[in-house]
């Protein structure tokens, strides 16, 4: 049984990731806390999303573990319980409309009713009764969509792996005001971005990933 | 209970997606006229001396032949190629049912549309021979024209007097029907192992592959080979039948009682655990499978 209260959120135990001879992820070792928005920068390539797949269950590293409010990845359970993610561009049917996508979703995590979709939805500014497919979304919709996708269960964690990528400035606002909102309500949030400036300001904590490496916790960048 | 609705809800969610999938209407095309070209020759008979037809008869004078049945799941290699989704939808997909659900989503998958590409076959066949047809338990006219008539119509049909002598149609049509499914069930398992295992690239090329020895390991390339005299066939027989994945479907490549060769319940276990194994090979590596997805918008 693990304190809901005192354990961590993540904590991630000398990962190492490699691909062939290419090492992505060097030995990372870190813990964040819960109820806290914590950020990871890093130029394209540093290996953040590497990292976060490493954490959600998608890869299983070379070396070391990765653990999800107590539970071990791969060992105790296959992905992150208890989690929202949204990695890279969202991956959805592109026939489909925003709704029917994330009714498929919310029947697999045992959502009944249209409710939650549609509030979900609707949270991130786009409409749910929107017809067209999402083949025919802009980036920005895309990436909201993504972003309901990744709040359907309502999770304690969310994931979130350049969350403002396609995103106008009133679509950053709306998302940071979002995220804020999110961790009013006790919830944990774990972003990556390559641009500092996105998310320095929103951050309690914020990490900088260069070649596989992490740094030590800091709370501001200076650009 | 919740991973069987989980995976229940896997293949539901990849039968979907096919809904909007050109290759899968392209693939039912291909079958129906495929269907309707392998079983011409019996239904041309059957029309030129004004015969009657048993109404699986048209099915099992053509899936009898290896030929055809080689050709069919080309056919469905087509749509089963789609699978398993591992691209960025699926794997969101795979993140809420977990990798034990959904590769069971993914063998359910296979399952279904195998299952419903084999009755496919059989309602076209059938539909092809409407009108002349009927549905006792007894071979028609036309069967007993192909197998007692002196000399054959064609040395190469599937259709012979061991067939018409030792069985009736309804258990000729069970296992013919079993054979052709446990074939294409086969190609299907090395698809997804192999797609889990190694890549896609993989996965595809070996089910080729065993489409291929099909092609290659034929009693007459056993004769070639092996400089048999034509009073070996027997032996070349042999070899072809215990030997070639596809000859085990084969339906008169079979043991009827009184020679060496595979026996129907021999082969049927040996595609049906091969398919079996190779799924349990798959479900165990899942556990270690890395999801190599990089986003974007999914191909239907």
């Amino acid at each position: 049984m693990t304190d809901r209260n005192t354990t961590p959120a993540i904590q991630v135990e000398g990962i190492r990731m490699r691909f062939g001879a290419d090492t992505v992820i060097k030995d990372i070792t870190c813990t964040w806390e819960a109820g806290k928005i914590h950020g990871i920068v890093g130029r394209n390539g540093s290996g953040k999303t590497v990292l976060m797949k490493c954490i959600c269950g998608f890869l299983r590293p070379t070396r070391g573990q990765a653990r999800v409010f107590g539970r071990t990845i791969g060992k105790d359970v296959d992905f992150a319980p208890d989690t929202g993610m949204l990695i890279e561009a969202p991956g959805f049917l592109p026939h489909e409309t925003g709704m029917s996508n994330l009714l498929w979703l919310a029947r697999l995590s045992g959502l009944k009713g249209r409710e939650r979709v549609r509030a979900c939805i609707e949270m991130v500014g786009l409409d749910p009764n929107l017809k067209k497919g999402v083949g025919k979304y802009s980036m920005g919709m895309r990436q909201r969509l993504g972003i309901a996708q990744a709040l359907l269960d309502d999770p304690r964690l969310l994931i979130l792996d350049e969350p403002t990528n396609g995103l106008d400035k009133q679509g950053v606002r709306d998302m940071h005001a979002l995220l804020m909102c999110l961790k009013a309500q006790g919830k944990t949030v774990l972003l990556a971005s390559h641009n500092p400036l996105d998310i320095s300001g929103l951050c309690d904590s914020v990490r900088e990933m260069d070649g596989g490496v992490m740094s030590a916790a800091y709370k501001d960048i200076t650009i | 209970m919740c991973d069987l609705r989980k995976a229940w809800l896997c293949a539901e969610w990849n039968l979907y997606t096919l809904r909007k999938n050109p290759r899968f209407y392209l693939a039912l095309v291909i079958g129906c006229l495929l269907c309707w070209m392998l079983t011409d020759r019996t239904l041309a008979i059957s029309r030129d001396f004004h015969t009657d037809l048993q109404v699986f008869e048209a099915f099992i004078w053509c899936f009898a032949d290896g030929d055809s049945i080689l050709y069919a799941s080309l056919v469905l290699m087509l749509v089963l190629s789609a699978f398993p989704r591992l691209d960025a939808a699926g794997s969101y997909v795979s993140f809420r049912a977990g990798r034990r659900a959904w590769l069971l989503g993914q063998v359910l998958t296979v399952l279904v549309i195998t299952l419903g590409y084999c009755l496919l076959l059989l309602i076209c066949s059938m539909l092809l021979g409407a009108g002349r047809v009927h549905a006792r338990n007894i071979w028609s006219d036309t069967a007993t024209l192909l197998s007692f008539s002196p000399g054959g119509f064609d040395p190469a049909f599937a259709v012979t007097r061991k067939m018409v002598k030792l069985t009736l149609p309804y258990p000729a049509l069970a296992q013919i029907f079993v054979l052709l499914f446990l074939f294409m069930l086969l190609l299907s398992s090395v698809q997804l192992a192999f797609t889990v295992l190694k890549s896609r690239q993989t996965g595809t090329a070996l089910a080729l592959l065993i489409c291929l020895t099909g092609f290659i390991l034929t009693p007459e390339r056993f004769m070639q080979w092996l400089h048999l005299p034509l009073e070996f066939t027997f032996y070349a027989n042999l070899l072809a039948a215990w030997l070639s994945p596809l000859q085990h479907a084969t339906y008169m490549m079979h043991n009827f009682g009184y020679d060496l060769l595979p026996r129907l319940s021999t082969s049927m276990l040996l595609l049906g655990g091969a398919s079996v194994a190779l799924l349990a090979l798959s479900a165990l590596h899942m556990r270690h499978y890395n999801y190599v997805f990089s986003g974007g918008i999914a191909h239907d």
